[in-house]
């Protein structure tokens, strides 16, 4: 019978001095902390660590106290639900004997964790005999506690939370890191971010969460390599992120730097809560910070001050650094995903419509008793959202590339971004009306050819037959453009007669549309330089505008992508032409 | 009147666990002195002298703090929101304690308390103990008798104790009167009302 007894001088010296008998193989460890060990929890785990590193024994003994002055701290109770508590000791189903003067009645009253005395292999003696023990201990040593014993364990004990996680907010933080880097990221090839987690795992109530949570879940050893997420977000590469968080330090930010590296983007972290205590001047400073980068995703907590936690200490940080990415007179179409712990997924969801945010994802609690595939599902959503910011970071391009042009005020252009920002099919098609509306505003213009030939706009009428300028060549079926043909120096079909000067041009009256169409690629091609390719897209913009969107009611085939190709080669060209000085 | 420094690098956070009437009262206490910085020159004209533990981690002077107070047998709190194990250390001189338990009313009471020159000893007992105070010392008492093989109603032979445990003893006894590990129990469960 191999018995570990635990002390710190402060049991009788015959427990320790002399031989328990021929079938009692004793070990006698001293549990004492220096004045220095602040956490006594990560003593404890290092001790213990250490203790049983290598040795199975069949029963540990221990005071209740292992203080030398104070022996009410009760510390011998911390030291045995850590034992119960840490199946990588392997003696969580041990049966454990506590010695000492105590009433148990006396170390309830006093002790949090009391609880555990009427637990499942929990026994205690007030003998100061060592032949009275030696006689009492064989009749404990039966079995290990069983596994409905130790559920039952895990329901009595009380474990008191330590004051810094006496919010939801800081347990959820550094379980979700934990969770997400340990449990669910497959990160195969690539490499684990080193984070240290020693002060989060020595701590005995992340211990019993632990606990907790494996006692509703068995999971078979290849899960991850089977079922686990991968790390790498695609279609983000060379993009930059800002990331906002008091807890960064925790591991979020070691962690989220491995997966934006893993997937080519940039991560750029806020670590200056430390050297501003005060909120308005903490506020400042990540505002000046958020707006030295051009980032396109602002991943951001919410509660990055004492004061957010409290009701009536005003509007929390998050919402205020919020609206300052998302001002309108900066740019409105930054991209913020709420990234925050948080019980109430209704409040998240009201912040993201406050804020508009793109999207939020919320850190999982133990609380929140996910599953692993849950977990899994949790890092996917944050994958997908910080995807989709990166997606729609395109329109910040966009506003920047209006501010101080012609066209920051243009209501069309104003109108698409505003419309493409709710990331909704639904909007499409007064995109598509609202992208031809500015080149119908915007290219319907007169303008002077290179070799002195004028093409001139009076009233509604243009005062220079540029129909035969322009060839497009149609799909019978649908309408499509295949084809267009700008004719540059083609004399005969350019009616213009020098001697006869500007009224004398004329123009074929006979098809509206067609000669309206002609009009603007003759603007688009000849004044704007646009490509033949980019002259084609218009025209099927226009073919969508005038069928499907306008007069079909259905909704386009057209896609936020082809959109947007068209913004970037052709509205931005008219923008660049008439506005020189700004650079793109 | 007993004099206390509370030095908290996160003040804010004084009034965000105590709630407003505590905080309110915490500041109204004219024995206390609330501060966000340490300086080191001005400690020993506390009787007590409560710091978040982190800053003085942070800065490294917990020993020089400590040597200071020891040496002018003056009490150190080191309070901490990462702790919940408390606990007295350094021969009663010192504690080291959650932030939730040091903000909050008991020990809020404790210091108004600390206005009258009555409490003069074991103050970090009274502070994290209240009115069962005692019963560390008692319970202290009947370990030394457990500890040396007293039985219920038997003192341990006298030859069973050491120099430092005799003198522990006949401290208890002086405070405490002569008691047997019997009486010893009968008073922690009257203290207790169980």
């Amino acid at each position: 019978m191999k018995v570990l007894l635990l002390h710190n001088n402060n049991v009788p010296f015959s427990f320790i001095s002399k031989t328990w008998g021929a079938d009692v193989d004793l070990t006698a460890e001293i549990i004492k902390p220096s004045i220095d060990d602040s956490d006594y929890d990560i003593f404890v785990s290092h001790e213990l660590e250490r203790i049983f590193s290598g040795n199975t024994f069949d029963l540990i003994i221990l005071p209740y106290s292992f203080s030398e002055y104070n022996p009410i701290e009760y510390t011998g109770l911390v030291v045995a639900a850590h034992i119960r508590l840490t199946p990588t000791w392997k003696h969580t189903k041990k049966p454990i004997l506590f010695v000492g003067p105590e009433e148990v009645k006396q170390v309830v009253k006093l002790s949090e964790m009391g609880s555990l005395l009427f637990s499942p292999g929990i026994y205690t003696t007030r003998t100061n005999s060592l032949s009275n023990l030696v006689c009492g201990i064989k009749d404990l040593l039966t079995d290990d506690i069983t596994d409905s014993e130790f559920l039952e364990f895990l329901n009595k004990i009380h474990i008191p939370r330590p004051t810094n996680y006496a919010t939801h907010h800081s347990i959820a933080n550094e379980w979700a890191v934990m969770r997400w880097t340990n449990d669910i990221i497959n990160w195969g090839e690539y490499e684990i971010p080193s984070i240290a987690f020693q002060t989060f795992t020595s701590m005995l109530y992340f211990k019993y969460l632990i606990a907790k949570d494996g006692s509703k879940e068995q999971i078979s050893k290849n899960w991850k390599k089977n079922h686990g997420a991968d790390p790498k977000i695609n279609g983000i590469s060379g993009k930059k992120i800002v990331y906002i968080d008091d807890e960064h330090e925790k591991g979020w930010g070691k962690l989220l730097t491995r997966i934006f590296e893993i997937s080519g983007a940039e991560l750029y972290i806020y670590d200056k809560f430390k050297e501003h205590k005060d909120k308005e001047e903490l506020i400042e400073n990540i505002t000046n910070f958020v707006d030295s980068i051009d980032a396109d995703c602002y991943l951001l907590d919410l509660r990055l001050h004492d004061d957010d936690f409290d009701k009536n200490k005003g509007e929390i940080s998050g919402h205020r650094i919020a609206a300052h990415i998302k001002d309108y007179k900066i740019n409105r179409a930054r991209q913020v995903v709420i990234f925050s712990a948080s019980d109430k997924v209704w409040n998240m969801k009201e912040d993201v419509q406050k804020i508009g945010a793109t999207d939020y994802v919320l850190k999982e609690s133990p609380e929140a008793n996910f599953t692993k595939n849950d977990s899994v599902r949790n890092f996917n959503e944050f994958k997908i959202a910080v995807k989709k910011a990166c997606e729609l970071s395109y329109l910040k391009d966009y506003l920047n590339l209006l501010k101080g042009t012609s066209y920051e005020d243009s209501f069309p252009l104003n109108n698409y971004i505003d419309l493409a920002l709710l990331n909704s099919k639904n909007v499409l098609n007064s995109c598509i009306l609202n992208l031809n509306l500015f080149i119908e505003d915007n290219a319907d213009k007169g303008f002077e050819l290179t070799d002195g030939i004028h093409i001139k706009k009076v009233g509604s009428n243009w005062k220079y037959n540029i129909l035969n300028m322009i060839k497009v060549k149609k799909d019978n079926k649908d309408g499509k453009v295949l084809t267009i043909e700008c004719l540059r120096d083609n004399s005969e079909s350019i009616r213009y007669k020098k001697t006869d000067g500007w009224e004398n041009a004329k123009y074929d009256d006979t098809h509206r549309n067609e000669r309206r169409m002609a009009k603007m690629v003759a603007s688009l091609f000849y004044y704007y330089g646009i490509s033949k390719t980019d002259c084609k897209k218009y025209l099927d913009l226009r073919l969508e505008r005038n069928t499907s969107v306008a007069h079909e009611g259905r909704l386009t085939s057209l896609r936020f992508e082809d959109l947007k190709s068209f913004f970037d080669d052709i509205v931005t060209k008219i923008i660049m032409k008439e506005n020189p000085n700004k650079k793109e | 009147m007993k004099k206390i420094l509370i030095i908290d690098d996160r003040p804010m956070r004084q009034e965000n666990q105590l709630g407003k009437d505590l905080y309110d009262k915490l500041c109204s206490l004219d024995n206390i002195t609330r501060d966000n910085k340490l300086d080191i020159n001005s400690i020993t004209s506390y009787d007590i002298v409560a710091i978040h533990y982190s800053l003085l981690a942070n800065n490294g002077q917990i020993k020089e703090v400590r040597d200071i107070l020891s040496e002018k047998g003056k009490c150190l709190i080191l309070f901490s929101g990462g702790n919940p194990t408390n606990r007295i250390t350094n021969g009663g001189r010192e504690a080291f304690v959650s932030a939730s338990l040091f903000y909050s009313k008991k020990t809020v009471d404790f210091f108004e308390l600390l206005k009258s020159d009555e409490i003069n000893k074991h103050l970090l007992e009274r502070m994290l103990y209240g009115r069962n105070w005692k019963v560390a010392f008692l319970e202290r008492y009947a370990q030394l008798l457990w500890v040396n093989g007293a039985t219920m109603d038997q003192w341990p032979d006298a030859e069973e104790l050491n120099d430092d445990e005799i003198q522990l003893l006949n401290d208890l006894e002086k405070e405490f009167g002569r008691k047997s590990f019997k009486e010893i129990n009968e008073e922690i469960n009257n203290i207790l009302k169980i």
